[in-house]
């Protein structure tokens, strides 16, 4: 029997048995393909990761745990408990050559995260505006690209923060925002997030309100009879803008962090001195060497992950070997009519050699499409794994 | 509680001092100043080294004047923002503008400012009650503060152009010259007599009125403007308890004004431009200097 009718007959073979060809091949690709996704996804992962964090020279937050700040600040993860005053960071930051960039993370909008930050931040992480431009005034908002694909929404449209919890009945409805801007995907945190001026976060606690005119004296110096209660606007806009204002000590006011971007490293190591006494409110963390220990769990867990595939391959190989020997076992009488009609062992062999390397070229190509897939999507589904968690 | 502004305290820490631009400017996009004084300022200082642009129509009091979407575009991108301070054009608090390219020139007084009567008290809910009060922001009436916002100007724009330093400071100085002689002819002015007693259509003057030793009474009343009747009766009871011959106005009263003002309480007026605005005609050197000569009547022995 020549070599394309060998060939021929594998396909027609497995063909016959396409469920438990594609069994096999989705075994052989899932197998081969998992140390491969999770290797490709963890070290896309961690290159992003890290990325992010290497561009965060100091992150400035309240005393508590690292890892809580590094994600919240740095992966734009909502905590409506945790937060500095103003004049933490401005104290640490004083008489410093460096800038500073405040991060208010504690509302969301449709179940995304509402940054509250200034125009420093766009600068520091690269992001522009694919359609519409920045927040120009209170009540403005910005939307990462996922966002917008996600909620078909783009500049001119409008949306409105959540409120602050499903038992807050009496004054927790949301403040409304103006989209002006979609900001160009980027494949980070930032795609999923709404961003806004820090003002406009401060509106949304509740600092900052507008509300009807009250009546001015004729005189200047006099005060009106009686303090009178104003109902608060829901909302910014051009016609009330004005309308807004702050109440309170500004250097009262909350932040989640602040990035600190010193001109030199030594000016950075003033900033992170003064936060070192235990007695402060804030602390200074660097980034990447807060993130060494969160990899150091990464790598940990992708060290057991690759154990259990092992042990997996092994099992699957196995199973395969058996699961081989059983198709022998059930095709011996095609096997032996082949042979009857005259076809070689030599042949015979080829059919069953072929039929199997069809099977673990099609399980390699799974893998491989596996393996491409995760470098496209997997850290995008990670992240948005961690950050629903 | 009190209604504060923001961006001094967000300018402080979104730049250090002296931190460098941390991303290139649109040289295009020029400096801007929040009233006419500062662009002044800023334009005698610069030269003709960059454009110094004033965003708010002619026809408006850049205090109260907001800017529009564009306008806050063109900011965003603005080399140089120069701010007044004092809690001066509030709309600053409600955009989204560069704030480590923003400049609060009065930042070197702040300790000084003067404090105006509350206006008005309203309360939300729980939270009590407050009164908006406010700062007076007609600091550049005072040459002593405008030299010093001039410097902060200058100490602003040498950090933006450091090649022309020397022609800067050229230009800084003779600027502080001009403005020195305006605080001496004030002094001069003033040394004539004892405090003198003035009204005032609007709460403008209490810079000068501070430094000169001044005694000023403040209204709200428009040039334009005839007052009601209730605010005769209530200029009535302030005239009672200060005697003034003269009243300072922003600008020339509606001649009814005038008149009923000199008719029933032997009261003239004299027209003091705070330039907030581009004068008509001259500059704000010119507008002090015209401003002062029509004073001398009010200030003879």
């Amino acid at each position: 029997m020549k070599t394309g009718g060998i060939w021929y007959l594998a396909v027609a073979s497995l063909r016959r048995h396409r469920v438990r060809t594609a069994i096999l091949v989705a075994t052989v690709g899932v197998v081969a393909g998992l140390p491969l996704v999770t290797d490709a996804t963890l070290a896309a992962y961690t290159s992003a990761i890290t990325a992010r964090a290497r561009a965060t020279p100091i992150l400035i937050g309240p005393r508590g745990g690292e890892t809580d700040l590094l994600l919240d600040a740095l992966y734009l993860r909502p905590d409506g408990r945790s937060f500095l005053p103003v004049n933490a960071v401005t104290e640490a930051v004083e008489g410093v050559d460096a800038e500073t960039i405040p991060l208010h993370v504690r509302h969301r909008v449709a179940g995304y995260p509402l940054v509250g930050t200034d125009l420093g931040y766009f600068r520091l992480r690269g992001l522009r505006c694919a359609e519409g431009h920045m927040p120009l005034r209170l009540g403005d908002c910005v939307v990462g690209a996922e966002v917008a694909a996600r909620m078909g929404v783009g500049a001119k449209d409008s949306l409105v923060s959540d409120p602050e919890g499903v038992l807050d009945v009496v004054g927790g409805f949301g403040t409304r925002l103006r989209i002006t801007g979609v900001l160009a995907a980027s494949a980070t945190p930032d795609d999923q997030a709404v961003f806004c001026d820090v003002k406009t976060a401060w509106v949304i606690d509740g600092i900052g309100h507008g509300h009807e005119d009250v009546d001015a004296s004729p005189v200047y110096g006099d005060v009106p009879a009686a303090p009178v209660d104003l109902p608060r606007m829901a909302g910014v806009d051009e016609a009330n803008l004005g309308r807004f204002h702050f109440h309170g000590d500004p250097s009262e006011f909350p932040l989640r962090a602040a990035i600190v971007v010193p001109a030199s490293a030594s000016e950075g190591l003033i900033v992170r001195g003064r936060l070192t006494d235990p007695d402060s409110m804030g602390q200074a963390i660097v980034p990447v060497q807060a993130l060494d220990q969160l990899l150091d769990i990464v790598m940990r867990i992708q060290g057991i992950v690759r154990m259990l595939t092992s042990v997996l391959a092994v099992l699957t190989t196995v199973l395969l070997v058996l699961i081989g020997a059983l198709a022998l076992r059930l095709r011996r009488v095609e096997l032996a009519t082949l042979a009857a009609i005259g076809v070689r062992r030599g042949a015979i062999l080829g059919l069953i050699v072929s039929e199997w390397t069809f099977l673990l070229l099609a399980g390699g190509a799974s893998a491989l499409a596996l393996t491409l897939a995760s470098r496209r999507w997997g850290v995008q589904l990670l992240e948005r794994f961690i950050a629903s968690t | 509680m009190r209604c504060l502004c923001l961006v001094p305290l967000l300018g402080t820490l979104a730049c250090g001092p002296g931190a460098p631009p941390t991303s290139p400017v649109d040289a295009a996009s020029g400096v801007h100043a929040v009233n006419y004084p500062l662009q002044y300022f800023a334009q005698r200082i610069a030269g003709e080294h960059l454009e110094v642009r004033f965003l708010a129509p002619p026809d408006v009091d850049p205090a109260f004047w907001s800017p529009r979407d564009e306008d806050i575009l063109a900011l965003q991108s603005a080399e140089l923002i120069l701010l007044n301070g004092a809690t001066y054009a509030k709309w600053i608090d409600l955009v989204t503008v560069p704030l480590e390219r923003t400049v609060v020139t009065s930042a070197a007084f702040e300790g000084e400012l003067l404090e105006l009567p509350a206006t008005a008290t309203h309360s939300h809910g729980e939270s009590g009650s407050h009164a908006h009060v406010g700062i007076d922001f007609n600091t550049w009436l005072d040459p002593t503060l405008a030299r010093q916002q001039a410097a902060s100007v200058l100490a602003a724009l040498v950090d933006h152009l450091p090649d022309h330093a020397k022609e800067l400071r050229a230009n800084a100085a003779a600027l502080d010259e001009d403005l020195a002689s305006l605080d001496t002819a004030y002094r001069e002015l003033s040394a004539g007599t004892d405090a003198p007693l003035l009204l005032a259509s609007h709460p403008v003057y209490g810079y000068l009125a501070a430094r000169y030793g001044w005694d000023v009474r403040s209204l709200l009343w428009e040039p334009e403007g005839m007052p009601s009747e209730a605010e005769w009766e209530a200029f009535d009871a302030i005239v009672s308890q200060h005697s003034a011959r003269w009243m300072l106005y922003e600008d020339t009263p509606a001649p009814e004004i005038a008149a009923r003002l000199r008719e029933d309480f032997g009261i003239e007026t004299v027209v003091l431009r705070p330039c907030g605005n581009r004068p008509a005609e001259g500059d704000y050197l010119t507008e002090m200097r015209a401003g002062l000569e029509r004073l001398r009547n009010v200030f003879q022995p």
